[in-house]
């Protein structure tokens, strides 16, 4: 059948002219229901980065307060005490910076770490090599929990902070290692 | 009626463009509308929500607080549950309220200024934890902090109460906006359906009215194709349509009919037609519709049919493109008429025309010679006459000399008749050349050749200049000669007769007593005199060869002189009318074309 061409056109204009009416510059083609999902998300999301960001903040505690009793143990080299001294500097650098980020991004991190497990390592005497392991162990934690924050957080200030922080965590347990190894 | 049709189809477009257009923008317009309403409802919920989760935050800092005055009382770890559950519990807050005050630049300080303070509370808290650990509880540094706690948790109080005012004003704002588009909502719905309404209608009485014309039209469109069978039928001729872009062909019933065919009987194509057509003429017909189909253009094409039952036809066809001003879509119309009676009588009137030529010229050699014979033993019969009035008078009686008389008189007439029975058999031949000629010297010999009657008669002529005129000259001399010998002939006694020749250009169609003018403009020559003149009822009479009004003993004449004028006149293609009234003179008007 014969169709109109100028019928068309004009129907053509006019449903042009109802979208651009019609158009939510807000909106761009979501429903309220897309809307309301992305915004829980991106709220989850933030309570994420938050439960993350104050894990890490409890693992630098701990990190920090294991480099200060590991300093006072006799079976540790000289060395060893060194790089755990310039590795709590470095830690209570990266610390500070996450503070920082932290009051950016309101979020209430911890000032303490709750538990109190230290005293009771010490009743039986272990090596440097067993120290060194634990500390491994304990940067692991921390590596993956940054490793988790590079993954799920779209901040862009929290990811650079986990991207630089990956680094510095796997340098440091090369490190770790090397002295273990030599042990 | 196309022309109807065209515009009442461009109305109808227009009004359902405008129709469209007007509705779409209606729909968006209350599209837009009730957007707008639910994001005020949205805005609404949002404040709440805002409000709920500041009230939230201090729900928890008071939980925080009253779980750490149970475990400085009880030094039960449960009471510190929700106090260590209090940051998380908080954080999750501030991530939400974060989101929902994003656009809110105010709020966002304020949030980061309360995070401080928690942040402060959470601290002071911690520190009277480690001193209540630490067994501390009466030092100064205890009840510093404590206090130090108290006026944080006053100031948190004074930030939330401060944010939730905030919220609260703008509540207030957007439960106006929201109820402002709750109340017009109604307004524009119905408007909207109004419009909508008054739309349809107009567009309902555009298209019944389009549909009445419509429907009339189709009844006349109905009766014209009915018709046209019937003048087809009657008429011995029929159509065909030839659609360029579809190479295909439609023929109307008669065009079966012509063929010697039921309608409809065959498929309407070339091949099926030139079946038809008479083996001599195929070739030609084809060359023509191949040519057809290159140029969509057919001139007059005459070719012959043999029917089934071996009736053969002349048919003549023509076609011409047309183009659709709808779709620029290219038709070429045709009309195929049966010739058949046309070409047969075409042919007998062929026949007939050269019997006639050739009578005619018969009589014309016949006129001649027999006039032209006559004269010479009536030429024998006057000799004689004479002769016998010269040398024989004395011996005739006084009857004898009477009846002598009458015999010379008879003569005469008859040499008379001859003379312009001669006159006229030469005007006959039209075949005499056409020269440009000067009227006026024409009308000077003229003048000259009757010099003895004018002068006799005392007559006065007057003319106006002519100009050059094509003409056959000695024919208009005789003509200018008869017509004012007539004048003078017929003037009234002891009244010397008075001849004005006017002349004037005229233009064929002004001029209604010309009849089937070949010509558009003529010459008119009018001879008016002061005669006897005529009944008018005469007026076409005195042009019959030998017709006479008068007695021939009261006024001489052949009765041939007029009908030589109108033979003349004829023969140059231009027409002669004569007027008369009794006693008041003759009127003589004369056209000859202008070529």
């Amino acid at each position: 059948m014969y169709m109109d061409k100028k019928i068309l056109k004009s129907f053509f204009l006019s449903v042009f002219l109802f979208a651009i009416m019609s158009c939510d510059n807000n909106n761009n083609g979501k429903t309220e229901e897309d809307n309301l999902k992305n915004k829980e998300d991106k709220i989850t999301r933030n309570q994420d980065d938050a439960k993350l960001f104050v894990t890490a903040t409890e693992n630098y505690i701990r990190l920090i307060n294991y480099n200060n009793y590991l300093k006072t143990k006799d079976s540790l080299t000289v060395e060893t005490k060194f790089f755990l001294q310039s590795l709590n500097n470095e830690i209570q650098n990266r610390l500070s910076n996450l503070k920082k980020v932290s009051k950016d991004e309101l979020i209430l991190l911890p000032s303490k770490d709750e538990v109190l497990f230290l005293d009771k390592i010490d009743s039986v005497h272990k090596s440097e090599k067993d120290y060194l392991i634990k500390l491994d162990e304990m940067l692991d934690k921390q590596l993956s929990v940054m490793e988790n924050l590079i993954k799920k957080s779209n901040n862009i200030k929290m990811n650079v902070l986990a991207n630089e922080t990956e680094d510095f965590l796997k340098a440091q347990k090369e490190n770790v290692k090397k002295i273990i190894s030599k042990r | 009626m196309l022309r109807t049709i065209v515009k009442s189809e461009r109305v109808l477009k227009i009004t359902f463009g405008i129709s469209l257009f007007i509705i779409l923008c209606m729909g968006g317009f209350a599209y837009k509308h009730v957007r707008k309403l639910v994001d005020s409802f949205n805005l609404v919920e949002h404040t709440y929500e805002v409000n709920v989760q500041l009230e939230q935050i201090l729900s928890y800092l008071k939980d925080s607080e009253t779980g750490q005055r149970g475990y400085l009382i009880s030094e039960n770890t449960e009471f510190l549950q929700p106090f260590f559950s209090g940051r998380e519990n908080t954080n999750n807050t501030f991530a939400r309220l974060k989101q929902l005050t994003k656009n809110d630049t105010v709020q966002q300080n304020n949030l980061k200024k309360l995070n401080t303070l928690i942040d402060k509370k959470l601290k002071a808290l911690d520190q009277i934890l480690t001193l209540t650990n630490e067994n501390k509880l009466n030092s100064k540094q205890f009840n510093a902090l404590l206090i130090e706690d108290k006026k944080i948790m006053n100031e948190i109080r004074s930030k939330v109460s401060e944010m939730i005012n905030h919220q609260n004003e703008l509540l207030k704002e957007r439960k106006k906006l929201s109820t402002e588009s709750l109340s017009n909502t109604p307004i524009i719905i119905y408007s909207v359906l109004i419009l909508m309404l008054l739309l349809l209608l107009l567009t309902y009485f555009r298209i019944n009215k389009n549909l009445k014309i419509l429907k009339f039209k189709n009844g006349q469109l109905e009766v014209f194709k009915e018709s046209t069978n019937q003048s087809e039928i009657v008429n011995k001729h029929s159509t065909w349509t030839y659609f360029t872009e579809e190479n295909r062909y439609e023929f109307s019933d008669n065009l079966y009919r012509l063929l010697g065919e039921q309608p409809q009987s065959f498929e309407p194509n070339l091949e099926n037609f030139y079946q038809f057509v008479h083996p001599e003429d195929v070739n030609h017909v084809t060359e023509q519709v191949t040519k057809m189909m290159e140029t969509e253009n057919l001139p007059f094409l005459y070719y012959r049919i043999v029917q089934k039952n071996g009736t053969i036809r002349h048919f003549k066809a023509y076609a011409k493109v047309l183009v659709s001003s709808e779709d620029n879509t290219r038709r070429v119309l045709g009309t195929t008429a049966d010739v058949t009676e046309e070409v047969q009588s075409f042919k007998l009137l062929e026949e007939r025309n050269l019997e006639l030529e050739r009578n005619n010229k018969e009589l014309s050699s016949f006129n001649y010679v027999a006039s032209h014979d006559l004269q010479e033993p009536l030429r024998k019969i006057q000799t004689f006459i004479s002769r016998l009035e010269d040398k024989e008078a004395a011996s005739l009686s006084e009857k004898g000399i009477l009846y002598l008389d009458r015999i010379k008189k008879a003569a005469t007439r008859m040499r008379l008749l001859i003379d312009d029975l001669l006159q006229f058999s030469r005007t006959n031949k039209s075949e005499e050349a056409f020269a440009v000629t000067n009227m006026n010297i024409m009308l000077e010999n003229a003048k000259q050749e009757l010099a003895e009657m004018i002068s006799e008669k005392d007559a006065k002529i007057t003319a106006d200049a002519i100009p050059m005129i094509t003409v056959i000259p000695f024919q208009i001399q005789q003509l200018f000669t008869n017509l004012i010998g007539n004048s003078i002939k017929y003037s009234k006694k002891n009244t010397p007769p008075i001849i004005t020749i006017s002349y004037s250009k005229v233009k064929a169609d002004d001029v209604l007593k010309l009849k089937k003018p070949k010509y558009n403009y003529y010459h008119k020559i009018v001879f008016t005199d002061n005669g006897i003149g005529f009944e008018q009822e005469y007026a076409e009479n005195i042009f019959v060869l030998f017709n006479r009004l008068h007695n021939k003993n009261e006024y001489s004449g052949t009765g041939i002189g007029l009908s030589i004028c109108k033979k003349i006149v004829e023969n140059h293609q231009g027409y002669i009318f004569a007027e008369g009234k009794i006693n008041e003179g003759a009127i003589f008007e004369v056209f000859l074309p202008l070529k």
